[in-house]
């Protein structure tokens, strides 16, 4: 848990702290980014400056608030900065979505298994799942995150595990 | 695919890809000898109690799940306290979409229009999700009892503010039963009263493997309105 006295050691440029914070935040630091850029190489170079920045506006980070929510603030405006500026656009056609099928019924890696999951959701559904499955978020904060109702985010989740479902032909 | 299996592989392909330690990055740290406790480890006192009062809570709540089956205790990350709540919460929502307005006049409020216009499934649903919202803000008042009506065993009265913030009182009379003696799967079914109209109810829950998931579903003629709560890794949805 990130508390005051972490927060404290970070404002006083403590690297113990730091390796701390990296550790407690690192998977939904690397969701949310990884969610918007889709890239594994540009997520850890991402990363790196979230985290550069982190050091930086420490001192402006208001206390009693929800630090991992404030942290991953700032990934999310730092991977969509970056998605702008590489103008990356994601596109998969029919035949794409045709070969994903066939080589997930022959038995693909797991990778392109989970490559072709994410093709079939949209950006908001991927953040959602990635923040709710890998990093354990709370809906509430992956809400406060997101800033969308958490009625919203609930439906994103639900409707993203759907798709997904049919996706693999299961319903 | 089960969720479970999607979850799994999800998790397993992200984490196999985060770097383990934290990047080197290019900032002055402090130079001092790093002595700061991130963690403090609890006193023995402390543990002492916590584990006395987990213990009483597992002899409490074991003592609540056999006299009152129906009532859930509170979990982490929990909006609504018992099964008492989540069904008077599924009654409410369902019943005052089906009864508050018609749905082309909640669609209208919030100016989605029901056109052939392509849209994003998310926008025909937002009107739903803002008053679900709503209700969850706002708090039920719930009372239990022996039901007025020879076939219905129990009753449920809560009184909370409908969709239009207008405060409105429902009473359900139920039958609970259990499927089967050794089966973790109930269902309800009843009648649903608030004002002058009556509304056909059904629900069922399950468990399985620390996954609950309560649907309810209320009718009101061809008009069916269906809710489905679940508690997914201690959080409900």
């Amino acid at each position: 848990m990130i508390d005051q006295d972490v927060i404290k050691a970070l404002r006083n440029k403590r690297e113990s702290a730091f390796e701390y914070v990296y550790q407690q935040t690192k998977r939904g630091v690397y969701s949310m980014i990884f969610s918007i850029v889709r890239s594994h190489p540009a997520t850890e170079d991402i990363m790196q400056d979230v985290y550069m920045k982190m050091m930086e506006s420490i001192g402006q980070y208001q206390e009693k608030t929800n630090f991992n929510n404030w942290l991953l603030t700032i990934a999310k405006h730092m991977a969509i900065d970056y998605y702008r500026r590489e103008k990356r656009v994601f596109h998969m056609d029919q035949e794409d979505y045709d070969n994903r099928q066939t080589s997930i019924e022959t038995g693909p890696d797991e990778a392109a298994r989970f490559e072709a999951m994410l093709d079939v959701l949209d950006s908001e559904e991927r953040t959602v799942v990635l923040l709710k499955i890998v990093d354990n978020m709370k809906f509430k904060d992956i809400a406060r995150v997101l800033d969308k109702p958490l009625g919203t985010v609930i439906w994103l989740y639900h409707q993203a595990l759907k798709v997904l479902r049919k996706y693999e032909g299961i319903e | 695919m089960k969720k479970r299996e999607i979850r799994r592989i999800m998790k397993r392909q992200i984490e196999s890809h985060i770097p383990k330690s934290a990047p080197k990055i290019d900032f002055p740290f402090a130079e001092a000898k790093d002595e700061v406790v991130l963690q403090r480890k609890p006193k023995p006192f402390l543990r002492y109690a916590l584990g006395t009062a987990m213990a009483v809570m597992v002899i409490v709540l074991a003592f609540s799940l056999f006299s009152a089956p129906v009532v859930d205790p509170p979990g982490p990350g929990v909006l609504l306290k018992n099964d008492n709540e989540v069904i008077s919460f599924s009654a409410v929502s369902s019943v005052s979409i089906l009864s508050g307005f018609s749905t082309n006049e909640l669609l209208q409020g919030q100016n989605v229009l029901l056109s052939a216009e392509e849209k994003p499934a998310i926008e025909y649903v937002k009107p739903y999700l803002k008053a679900v919202d709503q209700l969850l803000s706002s708090d039920l008042d719930v009372s239990t009892g022996v039901s007025e009506y020879d076939q219905y065993d129990a009753y449920i009265s809560f009184e909370t503010r409908n969709l239009l913030g207008n405060p409105t009182t429902y009473v359900m009379h139920f039958n609970l039963s259990q499927k089967t003696d050794e089966s973790e799967e109930y269902e309800l079914e009843g009648i649903l009263i608030t004002g002058s109209r009556t509304y056909d109810v059904e629900g069922k829950k399950e468990v399985d493997e620390g996954e609950e998931k309560i649907a309810f579903k209320a009718y009101d003629g061809n008009r069916r309105v269906e809710s489905v709560y679940e508690i997914e890794n201690d959080e409900q949805t």
